[in-house]
This record gives C-alpha cells, sequence and structure tokens, in this order.
C-alpha cells in the first residue's frame, strides 16, 4: 500500500518538475526580446529595420546613360519594363526617352591665338540619353525612396536591363507624384 | 524504513553538483560579456552623451552633374551609408541665407607638352560641377584630439565619405571642423 502510494507521489512529482509552465514562457519571452533588443541597438540596417513597412508613392525618376552608341537609341522604348541588371528586381515601366543631348568630353585645345583653352567637344555618333522611369516606390523616413529594395536617389549609381538594351548610368532627377 | 533511508539517500546523491561542465559555460559567459564590452565600449554608450557640442563641418563635392546641387537643401538631414545619422545642412555662409551649396565648374588636369600639369575647368556651370557646403553635427572631441561624431565615429579634415540625404546620394570631403559660438 505505502509502495503504491509513494509511487505515485515520486511520479506526480516528476510530471510537476518536467511540466513546461507560465513562469517558463515568460522567462523564454523576456530571453527573446533582449536578444531583439541588442541585434537592433548594435545593428542599424539589420534585417529587423528591413522589415519596416514604409508609405506607398508614384515616382517618375530620370536616369542618363552617357555615351550611347547612335545605332542604339531605338533600342530603349516607351513602355519598356526596367530591370535591375544586378537584383533582377523590376524597377518601373518608361514614360518618356530623350536623346537630343550629344556625348560631351573636356578637352584641352589650342586657339589660333596659340593659347590653350578648355572646350566641350562633341561626339559625332554617341548621345546622352535620358530615359525617365514611372514606379511604385517605397518611402521610408531617414532613407528616401526604394522601389523593390532597389534604393532611388540622386546620384545612384544604376544598372539597367530594358527587353532590348542594358547599360550603367546615374540618376539625375526625382519627382514624387 | 530501509527503503526512505535509501531514497533520502538518492536525493542527496542526485542533488546539484559544481561539475566541469558548469565552469565551462560560466568561464564562456564572462568571455561573451567580456567580449560585448570591448567591441562596444559599453560604458561609452552611456557616457558619451557628456560634453557633447554643435559643430559646423564644411565638405566639399567634386565633379557631379550640375542638376544634382538642387536637390540638397538647408535642413535636409545627411547620413551615413548605414543610416546613421551625421548632421543637418545650414547655409554654406553667412552669405548664403538660402542655398546649401555653392557651386563652381568642375576641372580636369591635362599634360602640358613641357611635362606640367594643366587645371581645366569646364566652361559653364551647365555641364560638371564642384560645389561646398556645410553641416552641423554633434558631437565631441576626444582626449587625444580626434573628433567623434555623435560621441562614436571619427571625423576628420580630408577624409571621404560617401553619404546620403532622402534625395541624394553624394561622396563629400571633409573640409574643416569649427566649434559653432
Amino acid at each position: 500500500m505505502n509502495n503504491s502510494a509513494n509511487s505515485v507521489t515520486d511520479s506526480s512529482k516528476k510530471k510537476k518538475i518536467g511540466r513546461f509552465n507560465l513562469i517558463d514562457l515568460i522567462l523564454v519571452v523576456i530571453i527573446l526580446l533582449v536578444i531583439a533588443a541588442v541585434l537592433y541597438v548594435f545593428a542599424p540596417f539589420s534585417w529587423i529595420k528591413k522589415l519596416a513597412v514604409g508609405e506607398h508613392e508614384q515616382i517618375q525618376y530620370t536616369v542618363e546613360i552617357m555615351g550611347v552608341d547612335e545605332a542604339l537609341l531605338e533600342k530603349i522604348k516607351e513602355n519598356d519594363t526596367v530591370v535591375d541588371s544586378v537584383s533582377k528586381n523590376t524597377l518601373g515601366t518608361v514614360i518618356a526617352i530623350d536623346y537630343n543631348t550629344k556625348y560631351t568630353e573636356l578637352q584641352y585645345v589650342q586657339k589660333e591665338t596659340d593659347e590653350k583653352e578648355g572646350v566641350l567637344v562633341e561626339y559625332p555618333d554617341r548621345y546622352n540619353v535620358q530615359i525617365t522611369i514611372a514606379a511604385e516606390a517605397d518611402y521610408v523616413e531617414k532613407e528616401g525612396y526604394s522601389v523593390n529594395h532597389c534604393r532611388i536617389a540622386v546620384g545612384e549609381k544604376m544598372a539597367l536591363r530594358f527587353p532590348d538594351f542594358a547599360g550603367e548610368g546615374y540618376c539625375i532627377g526625382l519627382l514624387s507624384e | 524504513m530501509k527503503k526512505n533511508r535509501e531514497k533520502n539517500g538518492e536525493k542527496k546523491r542526485s542533488s546539484h553538483r559544481f561539475k566541469a561542465l558548469d565552469a565551462v559555460i560560466i568561464l564562456l559567459v564572462l568571455t561573451a560579456v567580456v567580449g560585448v564590452y570591448f567591441r562596444y565600449n559599453i560604458f561609452d554608450l552611456f557616457s558619451k552623451n557628456k560634453d557633447m557640442q554643435d559643430y559646423y563641418v564644411s565638405f566639399s563635392i567634386e565633379d557631379v552633374r550640375y542638376t544634382t546641387p538642387n536637390y540638397i537643401n538647408i535642413g535636409d538631414r545627411v547620413y551615413y551609408s548605414d543610416g546613421e545619422e551625421l548632421g543637418v545642412l545650414v547655409a554654406e555662409s553667412e552669405d548664403m541665407s538660402n542655398l546649401a551649396l555653392s557651386v563652381t565648374p568642375a576641372s580636369e588636369l591635362f599634360l602640358n607638352d613641357d611635362g606640367t600639369m594643366e587645371e581645366v575647368f569646364y566652361p559653364n556651370n551647365e555641364s560638371r560641377v564642384n560645389a561646398k557646403g556645410r553641416m552641423q553635427c554633434r558631437g565631441t572631441y576626444t582626449a587625444e584630439g580626434g573628433f567623434l561624431v555623435n560621441g562614436s565615429n571619427y571625423l576628420s579634415s580630408g577624409q571621404s565619405l560617401s553619404v546620403h540625404t532622402e534625395t541624394v546620394t553624394v561622396t563629400i570631403e571633409i573640409q574643416n571642423i569649427e566649434a559653432v559660438n
């Protein structure tokens, strides 16, 4: 009788010791919060911040690709879908193309008066192509605009791929609608 | 009775004894704590806001498209590439209260026939330009004489930084750091 009573008590104690209770859950949550806080403080651009949801805005931005061969100008068309060459993410749709500006380089040339001066010399068959792209962008305070995780800002170097053309250029204009 | 005495003995034997594995775990935790302290100077985090003052940091930007300065305005916040704030743009000088940057034609170096280098400027402000600006930062000088922005990032004349505002990404070169009067 006594043996059976003791064995029941021992087994119930073992069940109580092994059971995951509310206190354990609270401790685990506290530890996870501390770890998340440490990651957030010491890794400013950690994946935690990337999860922050920003506002969505329609933007138009202009990318200038310099020195494009005249024979390739018509390869870029309106309504072409623009893709980032590195990430392969879509960056928007072409809404306007301007290739009226000839490509120039600064040259130090001698004038007839034996003086030299800096002159912008035009290349006869190369053009600076300005492509205006419309896209829906994410706006995050302090970071600005991004389209599919690709930052859009004046001065950003961009490697773009079109259905029939690829080139590198810099963003020279940005407008939010 | 005999069985109870045996059970008490087992309980005493099974009560926790400090083992070698416990010592190893404690040493690892202490090593991690010491490592975090030395990596991030934990105590500096709490004390760095002491002695922080406002400073004007002058900078230059070289060889950008002439339209880029149009997107940089007084009051724009400037950030490091990792997102930490560097400062706020102010007027480049007291005479230019409305403009963030002063702009001049950019230049390139060419080799003369006599072997000397000639600096040749772009003919106008409508191609490539250089710009100068100024921002207000909070920081402090260390005992060794170095300037720390926000008490943590070293900054000095001659340093090149890739920075951004919300709309512009640009490389600047620090020219001067002076206290705000």
